[in-house]
């Protein structure tokens, strides 16, 4: 289903009891209430907890910055939109196509950018992100502008049909954590590990025979299946798309989520979730406005403030954590 | 037994799916055209005069106002924007006139030069700029930049202090369609004359400021609700759905109110004047 | 297409050309300094027309307002460098890049909540009397702002090459160990080239708003124009920085006059995106671009 990656999926060690319990509990939440709202929140959370994944993949185990992944989950919404309402496409291979599709784009950016400093490959992901925006506006005829995309079907697969929000949610969620359990364990696998040796010293590892333009490659066409395939069960669920939704605000966001949530683990990414959804009902208790401030503050707090390289801090912190730095 | 809401158009979009399923009726106060024009309408009437009519009249005082006949279009791509271009094109025929360029903007472009430097070359005898603020002061300031000294006819988009405050001197001579609440002296019903004044007289008496046309939208949500249930002397949902629809020529303090089945606008083109900005402040324009 | 028409694509372009300039300017000094990209540069030049509408508005004469701004500016350029820039200098590549998204992010929703979601104006320097040149106009305001690039482009040269200083913060770009082993000190060097960027871009959104207005959310664009137009003109030459500036804004006037409006920002990201893609040290020839 996520296509992309060559390395072979280890064995699932089972000390990896926290994933267990973190499946159980949230495929069970449809046991427990019927409430559409509260499903809804959880359908949402379930396709940006994709994203943050692919995206955690990306800059927290190969550290290499993608300022333009609204794009790619907006190319998997539209992709599907678009077949499916269109060209009559079966709603599952439209899926698969437009996972294709973020592919082959992510193969094209990253060949040339992968190359260059990280900042680069920011800036081209950034300059990608508001290309694809403007194609998504202009091209009316395809994409009927900012209009949008109405009558996108809901899923169905033979007798289920998933415009049910609790089989939604079961669907939705078995895909994630099938991402998330790959995500975990390829930090263990050749190309997890090749990629941690490559964001310390890209360097060293080159000396010791890792190829790292094809591994940063990889993981950037991983994480671009990954937010197209959100992307495409997004719009099969709100059953409209339009271009608002994929801005260099989201990309931001998005970044912010793998930033707060950690980089030490794929864990990260579900604290990171977890906070981007819950974050903003508090703090718009107290002003509507500060979201963004305090996303935006609270990543420049945390990347400055550890690890510390030296003083009582930075001990406590080793022994934490491990000798793990950033 | 019914809503009134909403003043906003997404608001009133995302409410009235509810109201539908639920069949409840509901008065909106918002313009976007697809509040009716979209299913679920059935349990929908509006009193606000929809964004489609604000442009007919501005074509009309086009060709009856202006009397021209070649017309540019400059529209914020949008949906504000492309809709207004798409109704104009709809429109024009009727009224004599031909739209000889078109160019569209994004929302907040900062500068609208090189795209009016462009409808110049065909030559156009009025220009019809179409979005909400900024983009048409931009575009009044650029023209003034251009000193090309051609008619423009805005959206009622910019019917607000704010256009004025950012085109600055630029706004002189701009006009848009507006409701009449702003100058009661171009009512020629006399019992909505009436109306209006007393609700200026009472809502400045109470609010100590003049009423706008939210006040006006305000006011009509509620006498046509009254009036239905009048009519229907009942508050049954299905008895009041029945009575909108065959409520036919209610005064309102927008205009006269003639609803059917099909039309739950109830506004026509004339219930809207044309406001030019002179001096800094509205006149009427004609 | 008249000859009237190219000139007054030319004549638009001009305009935000220089805007994008400056901000170029600013991206290319804190490079030279640091090494590191400033993703939010172009915040820093919305700062800067916001806070001169906000002094205006209080009342304050034009020129007191364009001064006061670039004070506050610069004041906010420091301290961001002092608390986020100074610890990550040694940190690498990706976390200056998330301290400077954050940045953007945090100055984009602190303007949007102290000056709030419209645009806001700014009277003209010198009037709005259009100048006529064959046949196109310019606007006064154009002048000012291609006034000032040129004077700055000038002066920075000048510092450059002929005060002490000005070698200092070259010397600290070609190498900056052997610069301090020389005596440089090369955290006073980072923080005077943070201050002046911060200024180049305060000044330049100080000019632009009588021309287009200001609002919150002006900065992330013009940031990413800044950016284009000096990895174009070579990222890291303030020559290139100018030139590639300029040059942008020219092809943006062509393009929405001889093509399309709609795709006019699109120009200067396929442009990013050709540069990086197949020159990515630009015209002019910038620093070194590839892994280390």
């Amino acid at each position: 289903m996520s296509g992309g990656t060559s390395s072979r999926v280890s064995r699932f060690v089972p000390r990896n009891w926290s994933f267990a319990v973190l499946a159980v509990a949230v495929l069970l939440v449809p046991a427990f209430t019927r409430d559409t709202y509260i499903l809804s929140i959880f359908a949402f959370m379930a396709t940006r907890f994709m994203v943050v994944v692919g995206l955690w993949l990306l800059l927290g185990l190969a550290g290499q910055i993608s300022l333009g992944h609204a794009a790619f989950v907006g190319l998997g919404a539209y992709g599907s939109a678009i077949l499916v309402t269109r060209a009559d496409v079966n709603p599952w291979l439209a899926l698969v196509m437009s996972a294709v599709l973020a592919a082959a784009i992510a193969g094209l950016i990253g060949i040339p950018t992968l190359k260059l400093k990280g900042h680069y490959l920011a800036m081209a992901t950034m300059g990608f992100g508001e290309i694809i925006h403007i194609l998504l506006i202009q091209l009316k005829g395809l994409t009927n502008g900012t209009d949008g995309i109405t009558g996108i079907p809901p899923l169905s697969l033979g007798p289920l049909n998933f415009s049910d929000p609790r089989l939604y949610h079961l669907l939705v969620w078995v895909v994630a954590l099938i991402f998330f359990l790959l995500a975990l364990n390829l930090t263990n696998s050749r190309l997890g590990r090749a990629l941690q040796a490559l964001r310390r010293s890209e360097v060293a590892a080159q000396s010791l025979g890792v190829d790292t333009s094809w591994r940063k490659l990889q993981v950037f066409m991983l994480s671009a299946v990954a937010a197209s395939i959100a992307g495409s069960f997004d719009a099969h669920y709100v059953q409209f798309v339009s271009p608002d939704s994929f801005t260099l605000n989201v990309s931001v966001i998005l970044v912010c989520s793998v930033v707060i949530g950690g980089f030490r683990s794929v864990w990260g990414a579900v604290w990171g979730t977890l906070l981007i959804t819950i974050l903003p009902e508090i703090i718009k208790r107290f002003n509507e406005d500060a979201v963004n401030l305090v996303f935006g503050l609270l990543i420049i707090v945390i990347v400055v403030l550890l690890p510390v390289k030296s003083g009582p801090l930075a001990r406590l912190q080793l022994l934490l954590r491990g000798r793990e730095r950033l | 037994m019914a809503v009134i809401g909403a003043s906003g158009s997404a608001s009133t979009l995302a409410m009235k799916a509810i109201t539908a399923q639920a069949g409840i009726p509901q008065i909106a106060m918002a313009a976007s055209n697809n509040i009716t024009s979209e299913p679920p309408s059935d349990w929908i009437w509006r009193v606000a005069p929809k964004d489609d009519l604000a442009v007919e009249r501005a074509v009309s005082h086009v060709a009856e106002g202006l009397r021209v006949t070649k017309i540019a279009v400059l529209y914020d791509e949008n949906a504000f924007g492309s809709s207004g271009l798409a109704q104009i094109e709809k429109v024009k025929d009727r009224y004599g006139i031909e739209v000889v360029a078109k160019e569209s903007y994004k929302t907040d472009e900062t500068d609208l030069t090189a795209q009016l430097t462009k409808l110049k070359g065909s030559n156009p005898e009025a220009l019809i700029v179409w979005g909400t603020n900024p983009g048409p002061a931009v575009a009044a300031k650029n023209l003034k930049q251009l000193a090309w000294d051609i008619p423009y006819v805005g959206s009622h988009g910019i019917a607000n202090a704010k256009f004025i405050e950012l085109a600055g001197e630029a706004a002189e001579g701009v006009t848009f369609p507006t409701t009449k609440i702003l100058f009661p002296e171009s009512i020629t019903d006399p019992e909505q004359k009436a109306l209006i004044e007393k609700l200026i007289t009472d809502y400045t008496a109470e609010f100590g400021q003049a009423p706008n046309h939210f006040s006006s939208h305000g006011w009509d949500g509620i006498a046509v609700l009254v009036a239905a249930i009048e009519q229907a002397k009942s508050t049954e949902p299905a008895a009041l759905q029945a009575a909108l629809n065959g409520l036919t020529d209610f005064t309102g303090a927008d205009g006269i109110f003639t609803y059917t089945a099909t039309d739950h606008d109830g506004l026509k083109v004339d219930d809207l004047i044309m406001v030019r900005v002179e001096g800094g402040k509205w006149a009427l324009a004609q | 297409m008249t000859f009237e028409q190219l000139l007054q694509y030319i004549f638009s372009g001009l305009t935000s050309g220089s805007i994008y300039a400056l901000t170029a300017l600013g991206f290319t000094l804190i490079y030279n300094a640091t090494g590191l990209i400033n993703f939010a540069q172009g915040e820093l030049v919305m700062l800067g027309g916001l806070s001169a509408v906000g002094l205006y508005q209080a009342g304050l004469p034009l020129p007191v307002a364009f001064l006061g701004s670039l004070t506050i500016v610069l004041i906010v350029t420091v301290l961001f460098q002092q608390l986020a820039i100074r610890p990550l200098l040694s940190r690498g590549v990706l976390a200056q890049v998330i301290a400077t998204v954050g940045a953007s992010l945090a100055l984009r929703t602190a303007a949007m909540m102290i000056f709030g979601r419209e645009a806001l104006p700014l009277p003209a320097f010198s009037g709005d009397t259009p100048i006529r040149i064959f046949g196109a106009s310019l606007n006064p305001q154009t002048l000012w702002v291609v006034g000032s690039t040129l004077l700055i482009v000038l002066a920075l040269q000048l510092f450059y090459r002929r005060t002490l200083t000005g070698k200092a913060v070259r010397a600290c770009a070609v190498n900056p160990l052997a610069a301090r082993l020389m005596g440089v000190s090369y955290s006073n060097v980072v923080l005077l080239s943070f201050a002046v960027s911060g200024a180049i871009s305060a000044a330049a959104g100080v000019m632009i708003t009588p021309i287009s207005f200001m609002t919150y959310s002006s900065g992330a664009l013009l940031g990413l124009k800044g950016f284009a137009a000096a990895a174009l003109g070579g990222l890291g030459n303030p020559v290139g920085a100018v030139v590639g500036g300029v040059a942008l804004g020219i092809l943006e006037g062509l393009g929405v006059g001889l093509v399309s409006s709609g795709y006019k920002d699109a120009i200067a990201f396929v442009i990013l995106l050709l540069v990086l893609f197949l020159r990515p040290q630009g015209i002019f020839g910038g620093k070194a671009v590839e892994q280390e």
